[in-house]
C-alpha cells in the first residue's frame, strides 16, 4: 500500500505547459491522495486549466513567494487528502507548473523512499522540456562560490549514465518528494529565497538536522525551468533573472556556511564575484556581470537579513553536510575549463572558414560539392607519444630547427638592445606609461607632442614581461621569425584550403611561412632596427587571418572578424601608420571591384558594416594618438616611420627586392628570385585567379607606396616622406603568397597529370622553393645583428646622466659640428632618448628663444645666456668629440659656465653655475588627453570583448521567443 | 572520309591553334605590370644638406693679454683701431682698472703682472696692445688667447733658456699641452695637462723642465680653457754672464711656405731656427727676400730637417752680403709643414723675425716709443721701418700716430706682386697703421735704436664668425 501523497502544483503564468502537466499528474501509476493547485496571480488562463482539472485553486496575488505558496498549499493539504489517510497526507509532492512528471515518476520516488527508510526528501532525475533526453540535474549541490553544481556536462543526454540512487545536498523542488513532517518542521522554504536558491537552502538545512537527500534517477521529471531561463517573468524575478539567483546563491552559502569559516566567505564572494564579472564581460554579457556585482552589493549591504536567518538557522541540528557540498577544487577546475575553452575558441576563429563557406555553398547548391579525401601527409598514427610523433615528423623537426636558428641569428636581441633605428629602451615599463599618459613631455624644452602609440602598445608587453621596457623590444625582435611562421603558416592554409579543398601540402605552407617570416630579417629591417616594421610584419598574417572572417557565411562570425580586424590593424597603425591608410584603400578597391563585379553597391548592414567598423575601430584605440598631433600642428606624425631618423628611402629596387635600404638586407638575388616565382606563379591556370589577387592587393600596395613617397610631411628638421616600410612587407607578403598559391596549382596540375617522374618535377619544385629561406636563413645566422648592440656610446660621462636622470629639469646640451660647417644642438633629458621620445623631439618646434640662448652661447655668450639656460632648465654642456676649440674656447671664458670634469678630453663638459629652475620643464596637463586616455582603455576592453569568441547561447528572452 | 568533313576538322583545329585571350589572361600580365611600374615611379626623399657656412658678424668682446712686465720690458700700452673712444678693462694679478681709450692714442697700462685687457662692445675691434723695452729695445704685441702655437728657436741651456708663460684670463681653468722638439730625430718630449687656474698665470723654465737642450721647438696647445701664451727667450754670454732678454712672437700653425720680413740691419749673427713637426724627414730650401725679388745665395744648400726635431742654420755670411744688397727677409720653402725663425744676435741685444701671416683688410701696432726727454738709460731715438710685401699690385696706406696721440703724416705706398717695399715711418711713430687696396699683404715693422725689434703685423680684429646651429 502505497502512503497518502498530496501534489502541490505551484503555478504562474504557465498555461502553455499546463495542460501538459495535468496530464503527466493525472497519468501517474501510483495514487495521488489529492492535488492542491496555487496560483500565484497568473493572467493567463492558468487558473482555469487548474480548476477544469483539479476543481479547486488556491489564488494568491503575484507578489506571493513560492515559499508562501507552498505554505498556504501546506494548508489546504488536509481539506484535500480527506479522511483517506489516518494522519493525513504522509509525503508532499512538489511540483511546478512548467515540470511534467513522467508516469511512473511518483511511483519510483515512493519505492525509493520505501527501499531507504531514513529518506525524508526525494528528488527525481530532472530531464530538459521540450527536448526531453538532455539531463537537468540529478540532484544539486552548490560550491563555495555560490554556483549551483549539478555533477553534469553541459546538455549530457541522460543514457543511464547517472542512474544511481545516492545520497545528494539538495533536489529540486520541481518534483521533490518530501516528508510533510519535515517540511513542516523545517518551516518549509525560507522567505528570503522567493525563486531561486530555496531548494538548496533547503536541502543544506535539512542535512544539518541529520535528514537524508535522496536523488532518485529511476523517476523523471521533465523540466522547462521557464523562470531560470528567463522565459517566465513574475513580479518577483523581475527583468534580472540573473540577479535573483546570484543574490540566493549568495545568501544561501552566507546563511548556511558554518560561522568559523564566513570571514573568508565573505572575502571570497568578493574577489569571486570580480573575476566572474571579468568573465562575464569578456563572454559579452556585461548585463549579467553587473546583476552579479548588484547581488553582491545588495546581500553585503543587507547584513541584518542574513544574520537573521543565521541566527534561525543556529537551532537546527549539527550534523555536518560537508562531505555533500561541491568540493574545493571545483571553481578552479571550471575557471581552467573556460580559460581553456576560450582559449581555443579565440584561435580557432576563422580557422574553419573555408570548411564553413563549402558548407554555407553545398547548403544552398543543389548537387554536393565534390570534397576530396584530405590525406594528411603528417598526421603520425594515434596510438604514437607526443616526442614520437614530433621526431617522425620531418616538418615539425625542420621548423623547429628553423626557429632555434632565427633566435640564434637575433641574438643580438637579448638584453638592453639599441642601435640603427632602435632607441634604447627605458628603464622600466612603467616609463614607456608614464610616456603614454602624459600630456607634457619633459623633452628638449618641453613639448605637449604625444608618444607615438606603439609605446602603448610596448608597454603593455613590458607589463606583461615584468614591468621590463627591454624585455619587451627583445621579445619582439627574437619572436618576430618564430611568430611570423606561425602566423603565416596559419594564413597560408586558410588560404590554401580557400583555392583548393584540398588544401596546399604542408611542405608548401611551411616553406611559404618561412620564406614570409624572414622578409623583416632579410630585408635588414631586422638589422637596421626598424622595431615598427619587424612588429608590423609579424602583426600582418594575424590580421590577414583575421581578416578572412569577412567572408564567413555567419552573420555573428563576420562581426566578430571585424572587430578582431580592427584592434589587429590598430596595432599594425601604432607600430607603421600607414597600415591604416594601406587598409583604407584596399577596403575601397575591393568595394569597387565588388560593385563592377555585381553592378550594384553590396546592400545590407552586415556586409559593408565589418570592414567599416575594422577601418574605424583604430581611430578610436589611437585617439590619444592621433588627435592630440592634429592638436599640436604634428600632422606628420599620422604617417611618419616609426624609430630614430634618418629614415631609409626606398627606391624601386629596394622595394622589387624587398631590401631596408641600400647596403642591408640579405643578398638582392632572392628578392629578385621571389619576384622571378611570383610572376611565374601566374602561369598554372587552376590558381591563377588566387594568384592574381595576390597580384591586385601588391599592386594596390605598390600604388600606394608611390603616391605616399610624394607626400612631403613637414618637419622641424625639413620634411620627410611616409613610411612605407610597411608596404614593402606586404608587396613581399603577397609574393610569397602568390608563389606559395602557383606552386600549388602546379602541384595540383603534376598530380592529376599522372605523368611518369612528376615525384622528380614535385622535388626540384620544393628545391626552387626552398632557395630563399634556406639562403635567407643562412645569411641571417651569419650576419644577422647588423647595426643592433647591447650598448652605445653616446659620449656623455656617466655622472651627468646619473644626475639628469634624478632630476629631469637637469638637462644637458649637447652641441655637436664646427663653426665651419655649422653646428646641431641636442637638449638630452634623463638616460637620454629612449624609445618613442625620437619621434616626438622630430615633431616638436623647436623653442625660438632657447634657439637663440643657443646660438648666442656658441658665439658671444654673456652671463644672461647662461641665467637663460638654467631657467630652461639646462644643467651642463656638452661638446662630444671631435669639438670645435673655438667653442670650447668661448665656453671656457663664459661666467656662469664651470668646466665640469671629463673622464677623457676628447669631450668637454662645462656646468651651469645658476641653479637650475626645477620646474623649467614642467607644462600644463590636457583634459582632452585624459579623456582620450580613458576612452581607449574602455574602447580596447570593448573591442577585445567583441572580438572575442562566441562561447555560449545567450539567456533565451520573450522576444526571442516570439 | 569525304574532303568537305576534312576542311571542317581542320577549321576546327586552326580556331585551336587561334590565340585566346580571356579576361584572367589579359590581367595577369596587366596586374604585375602595373605593380612595377607604379614601383618604377617611387619618388626619393629630399636630402637635407645640413652644412651650414658661419655668419660673419662684429665682434662684441676681445681679450688681448700682455705677458708680465720684468727688468728689459717694464712698459705696456693699449690702444684701439676701432675709431672709437670709452673704456677697457684691464686685469693684472686681481687688480682691476678701466683705461680710457680713444682714436689714434696710446694708453700706458700699469700692472705687476700679465695685463689682461678686455674690450666691449665697439672697443672690442682692433683691440691692440704692446708689452715692451727700451734699452736695449724689446718689443712683443700683445696677443689674443689662441689654441695653438708655435715658438722655433726655444732653449733650455745655460746660454739660452727660454721662459713659457701661460695666462689665463677666465674664470675656468684652462689646460695645456707643451710639445717640445730636440735638436735630434724624434726628441719630442710632451708636458701634459698643464692646468692654469682662473685668472692665474704660469711660468714655466724650460732650463728647469728639460734642461741642458740647446735648440728647441716648442708647440703650445691649448686643450682646455683660454690661454695666453708668450715666450721669453733670454741668451747669456757664459764668459761676460750678460745676457739680453728678447720676447718670441708665435707662429700659429707650421706652413709649407714661410715668409719672414724685416731684417734688422748692421753686424751680428744670424741663424735660421727651424723644425718639423712631422714624423718624415723635411726638406726646406731658403732664399733671400729684397726689395724686388727673391733670390736662393749659392752658398747655401738645401736644408735636411729630421722627423720631429728643431734644426738650425748660420745665415751671418750669407745675410751680411745680402743685407747691403737690399735684403730684408727670408723666405723658406719646405716639402712638409715646418714652423721657423731668423734669430739676430748681437752682444747686447737680440731681435726675432718670424713668419708673417696675410693681411687683408687692416694691421696695426704699437710701438716702443722714448720720450724726448727721457733720460740716456731709456736708450736712444728709435727709428721704424715697415716692410710690405703684397700678392698683387695695389696701395698700402700707412698711417702713423705719436705717442701723444697726434696723426702723423699718412702715406701712400703702390706696392707690386712680388715685391717687398719699405717704408720709413715718421720720427716718434708710436702707432701705426696699415691698410691694404685691391691686394693682401704681409707686414712687419723693424724699429731700431738700443737694439733692435722686429714686429709682424697682423690682421686686425674686427669680425667674428657665428656658426649656424640648429637643432638636431
Amino acid at each position: 500500500m502505497h502512503p497518502a501523497v498530496v501534489a502541490l502544483l505551484v503555478s504562474h503564468d504557465g498555461a502553455r505547459w499546463l495542460p501538459a502537466v495535468i496530464d503527466g499528474v493525472r497519468s501517474q501509476t501510483a495514487p495521488l491522495a489529492g492535488v492542491v493547485a496555487v496560483d500565484t496571480g497568473s493572467k493567463d488562463e492558468s487558473v482555469d486549466l487548474l480548476l477544469d482539472a483539479f476543481d479547486e485553486v488556491v489564488t494568491v496575488t503575484g507578489r506571493t513567494a513560492y515559499p508562501e505558496a507552498v505554505r498556504i498549499g501546506l494548508e489546504q493539504v488536509d481539506e484535500v487528502a480527506g479522511p483517506d489517510g489516518p494522519d493525513g497526507a504522509e509525503w508532499i509532492w512538489l511540483l511546478h507548473d512548467d515540470s511534467n512528471p513522467a508516469p511512473e515518476a511518483l511511483e519510483r520516488l515512493l519505492a525509493a523512499a520505501a527501499d531507504d527508510p531514513r529518506a525524508d526528501i526525494l528528488g527525481p532525475k530532472l530531464r530538459e522540456w521540450p527536448s526531453l533526453k538532455r539531463l537537468l540535474e540529478v540532484g544539486v549541490t552548490i560550491s563555495g562560490t555560490g554556483r549551483r553544481e549539478t555533477n553534469l556536462e553541459p546538455g549530457e543526454y541522460d543514457q543511464g549514465q547517472h542512474d544511481d540512487v545516492r545520497e545528494v545536498l539538495a533536489v529540486n523542488t520541481a518534483g521533490m518528494l518530501v516528508r510533510r513532517r519535515v517540511l513542516e518542521e523545517l518551516g518549509g522554504f525560507d522567505d528570503n529565497l522567493p525563486i531561486f536558491g530555496n531548494d538548496i537552502d533547503f536541502g543544506w538545512r535539512a542535512a544539518r538536522q541529520g535528514h537524508r537527500t535522496v536523488a532518485v534517477p529511476q523517476s523523471i521529471v521533465f523540466h522547462a525551468e521557464a523562470a531560470h531561463r528567463g522565459i517566465r517573468r513574475t513580479p518577483l524575478t523581475g527583468r534580472h533573472t540573473h540577479y535573483q539567483e546570484r543574490r540566493a546563491a549568495l545568501f544561501t552559502l552566507l546563511a548556511n556556511v558554518p560561522g568559523r569559516r564566513l570571514p573568508w566567505q565573505l572575502v571570497r564572494l568578493f574577489f569571486g564575484t570580480l573575476v566572474r564579472m571579468v568573465g562575464f564581460f569578456i563572454v559579452r554579457s556585461p548585463g549579467e556581470a553587473l546583476d552579479d556585482l548588484a547581488a553582491l552589493l545588495s546581500v553585503y549591504f543587507s547584513p541584518r537579513e542574513v544574520i537573521a536567518a543565521r541566527r534561525a538557522r543556529r537551532t537546527t541540528g549539527d550534523a555536518d553536510p560537508q562531505p555533500l557540498l561541491a568540493p574545493w577544487w571545483l571553481p578552479y577546475r571550471h575557471g581552467l575549463d573556460f580559460v581553456g575553452d576560450f582559449v581555443s575558441a579565440a584561435f580557432s576563429q576563422a580557422q574553419d572558414v573555408a570548411d564553413r563557406r563549402r558548407a554555407a555553398k553545398e547548403a544552398v547548391a543543389p548537387i554536393p560539392i565534390r570534397r576530396p579525401t584530405v590525406v594528411d601527409e603528417d598526421e603520425a598514427p594515434e596510438d604514437t607519444g607526443l616526442v614520437a610523433r614530433f621526431f617522425t615528423n620531418p616538418l615539425a623537426v625542420a621548423l623547429s630547427l628553423v626557429v632555434v636558428l632565427t633566435v640564434v641569428g637575433a641574438r643580438e636581441a637579448f638584453g638592453h638592445v639599441t642601435g640603427g633605428g632602435l632607441a634604447p629602451a627605458p628603464a622600466d615599463a612603467g616609463q614607456l606609461w608614464g610616456l603614454w599618459t602624459e600630456s607634457w613631455h619633459a623633452l628638449g624644452t618641453g613639448t605637449a607632442i604625444p608618444a607615438p602609440a606603439y609605446v602603448a602598445v610596448m608597454a603593455a608587453v613590458g607589463s606583461v614581461l615584468g614591468n621590463s621596457a627591454a624585455a619587451a623590444v627583445s621579445a619582439v625582435l627574437l619572436l618576430a621569425v618564430p611568430l611570423g611562421i606561425w602566423g603565416a603558416w596559419r594564413v597560408f592554409r586558410v588560404v590554401g584550403r580557400l583555392v583548393d579543398p584540398g588544401g596546399s601540402p604542408p611542405w608548401l605552407v611551411a616553406l611559404g611561412a618561412v620564406t614570409y617570416a624572414l622578409i623583416p630579417v632579410t630585408s635588414g629591417a631586422f638589422g637596421a632596427g626598424r622595431l615598427g616594421v619587424v612588429a608590423v610584419a609579424v602583426i600582418l598574417p594575424f590580421l590577414t587571418h583575421a581578416a578572412l572572417g569577412f567572408g564567413d557565411p555567419e552573420r555573428d562570425r563576420r562581426w566578430r572578424a571585424a572587430w578582431r580586424t580592427g584592434f589587429l590593424l590598430a596595432l599594425a597603425a601604432a607600430f607603421e601608420p600607414a597600415s591604416w591608410v594601406f587598409a583604407v584603400v584596399l577596403v575601397l578597391v575591393v568595394l569597387l571591384l565588388a560593385t563592377a563585379v555585381t553592378r550594384s553597391l553590396p546592400r545590407g548592414r552586415d556586409v559593408w558594416g565589418p570592414p567599416v567598423v575594422t577601418l574605424l575601430v583604430p581611430l578610436v584605440l589611437l585617439s590619444p594618438w592621433w588627435w592630440p598631433a592634429l592638436q599640436h600642428d604634428a600632422a606628420s606624425l599620422l604617417l611618419m616611420e616609426t624609430g630614430r631618423q634618418p629614415y631609409p628611402s626606398l627606391t624601386t629596387s629596394d622595394l622589387l627586392l624587398g631590401r631596408f635600404g641600400s647596403g642591408l638586407g640579405g643578398p638582392w638575388w632572392l628578392g629578385a628570385l621571389l619576384v622571378v616565382l611570383a610572376l611565374v606563379a601566374l602561369v598554372p591556370r587552376s590558381t591563377r585567379i588566387p594568384v592574381l589577387v595576390a597580384w591586385l592587393v601588391a599592386a594596390v600596395a605598390a600604388i600606394s607606396a608611390t603616391v605616399l613617397s610624394t607626400v612631403p610631411l613637414p618637419l622641424p628638421g625639413g620634411s620627410v616622406r611616409p613610411g612605407i616600410g610597411f608596404l614593402l612587407v606586404v608587396l613581399h607578403g603577397c609574393f610569397v603568397l602568390a608563389a606559395m598559391l602557383g606552386a600549388q596549382g602546379l602541384i595540383t596540375v603534376l598530380r592529376r597529370s599522372r605523368r611518369e617522374r612528376h615525384e622528380i618535377l614535385l622535388v626540384g619544385l620544393a628545391a626552387v622553393a626552398s632557395i630563399i629561406p634556406v639562403v635567407g636563413l643562412g645569411w641571417f645566422v651569419w650576419q644577422g645583428p647588423g647595426d643592433l648592440a647591447n650598448s652605445e656610446d653616446t659620449g656623455i660621462p656617466p655622472f651627468m646622466t646619473d644626475e639628469a636622470t634624478a632630476e629631469p629639469a637637469a638637462g644637458i646640451l649637447v652641441i655637436r659640428g664646427d663653426t665651419e660647417h655649422g653646428l646641431t644642438y641636442s637638449v638630452r633629458r634623463g638616460a637620454g632618448n629612449t624609445l618613442g621620445e625620437d619621434e616626438i623631439g622630430y615633431a616638436s618646434e623647436p623653442d625660438p628663444a632657447f634657439q637663440n640662448d643657443v646660438r648666442a652661447l656658441v658665439s658671444r655668450p654673456t652671463p644672461q645666456v647662461v641665467d637663460d639656460l638654467a631657467a630652461a632648465g639646462i644643467r651642463y654642456l656638452v661638446l662630444p668629440a671631435p669639438y670645435d676649440g673655438r667653442v670650447a674656447a668661448g665656453l671656457d671664458a663664459t661666467d656662469g659656465l664651470g668646466q665640469a670634469g671629463t673622464e677623457s678630453q676628447a669631450t668637454r663638459t662645462w656646468r651651469v653655475e645658476t641653479p637650475v629652475d626645477p620646474h623649467a620643464v614642467d607644462g600644463p596637463r590636457s583634459v582632452v588627453r585624459i579623456v582620450l586616455l580613458v576612452v581607449q582603455g574602455i574602447a580596447v576592453v570593448v573591442v577585445l570583448v567583441l572580438s572575442m569568441p562566441t562561447l555560449r547561447a545567450r539567456r533565451r528572452t520573450e522576444e526571442d521567443e516570439a | 572520309m569525304s574532303p568537305g568533313r576534312r576542311v571542317r576538322v581542320a577549321e576546327v583545329v586552326r580556331r585551336r591553334r587561334t590565340p585566346r585571350f580571356d579576361v584572367v589572361t589579359v590581367l595577369a600580365l596587366v596586374i604585375p605590370l602595373i605593380t612595377i611600374g607604379a614601383l618604377a615611379l617611387v619618388r626619393q626623399p629630399p636630402v637635407h644638406d645640413r652644412t651650414h657656412r658661419p655668419a660673419l658678424t662684429q665682434l662684441t668682446g676681445t681679450t688681448v693679454v700682455c705677458p708680465a712686465p720684468d727688468r728689459w720690458s717694464p712698459k705696456a700700452g693699449v690702444a684701439s683701431a676701432s675709431g672709437a673712444s670709452g673704456d677697457v678693462t684691464v686685469d693684472s694679478e686681481g687688480v682691476r682698472s678701466s683705461v680710457p681709450v680713444s682714436p689714434g692714442t696710446v694708453t700706458p697700462v700699469q700692472g705687476s703682472g700679465a695685463v689682461v685687457i678686455q674690450g666691449d662692445d665697439e672697443l672690442a675691434q682692433g683691440l691692440l696692445g704692446v708689452r715692451y723695452g727700451t734699452a736695449p729695445l724689446t718689443t712683443l704685441a700683445c696677443g689674443v688667447p689662441t689654441s695653438a702655437q708655435w715658438f722655433a728657436g726655444v732653449g733650455s741651456g745655460p746660454e739660452h733658456d727660454s721662459v713659457i708663460e701661460l695666462v689665463n684670463p677666465d674664470s675656468g681653468p684652462a689646460d695645456a699641452d707643451i710639445t717640445l722638439y730636440g735638436d735630434h730625430e724624434f726628441t719630442r718630449r710632451k708636458l701634459h695637462g698643464i692646468t692654469i687656474p682662473a685668472h692665474r698665470t704660469v711660468r714655466l723654465d724650460l732650463g728647469k723642465i728639460a734642461p741642458k737642450r740647446v735648440l728647441l721647438s716648442a708647440q703650445v696647445a691649448v686643450t682646455r680653457g683660454r690661454l695666453a701664451v708668450h715666450v721669453l727667450d733670454s741668451r747669456t754670454d757664459l764668459v761676460t754672464h750678460r745676457s739680453v732678454r728678447e720676447w718670441l712672437p708665435p707662429q700659429t700653425e707650421p706652413a709649407l711656405e714661410l715668409r719672414m720680413l724685416g731684417l734688422p740691419t748692421g753686424p751680428g749673427q744670424r741663424t735660421l731656427q727651424l723644425a718639423n713637426p712631422g714624423d718624415d724627414v723635411a726638406r726646406a730650401e731658403v732664399k733671400i727676400i729684397t726689395g724686388d725679388t727673391t733670390f736662393a745665395p749659392s752658398a747655401l744648400t738645401t736644408i735636411t730637417i729630421q722627423p720631429g726635431s728643431t734644426t738650425s742654420v748660420r745665415l751671418t755670411k750669407v745675410l751680411a752680403r745680402a743685407l747691403d744688397d737690399g735684403a730684408v727677409g727670408v723666405q723658406v720653402t719646405a716639402d712638409a709643414p715646418v714652423v721657423a725663425s731668423v734669430l739676430t744676435r748681437r752682444p747686447a741685444d737680440a731681435a726675432v723675425t718670424v713668419p708673417n701671416t696675410d693681411i687683408r683688410s687692416g694691421a696695426a701696432t704699437l710701438l716702443p716709443v722714448v720720450p724726448a726727454k727721457a733720460p740716456a738709460k731709456a736708450g736712444g731715438p728709435v727709428t721704424a721701418t715697415a716692410y710690405v710685401s703684397a700678392d698683387a699690385a695695389g696701395v698700402v696706406t700707412v698711417q702713423a700716430y705719436d705717442a701723444s696721440g697726434q696723426a702723423l703724416p699718412d702715406q701712400r705706398v703702390a706696392v707690386q706682386q712680388g715685391h717687398t717695399a719699405t717704408i720709413e715711418l715718421p720720427k716718434g711713430t708710436a702707432y701705426v697703421l696699415m691698410a691694404p687696396e685691391r691686394t693682401t699683404i704681409r707686414a712687419s715693422v723693424v724699429v731700431e735704436g738700443d737694439g733692435a725689434s722686429v714686429i709682424p703685423m697682423q690682421e686686425l680684429l674686427s669680425q667674428g664668425l657665428v656658426p649656424h646651429i640648429e637643432p638636431e
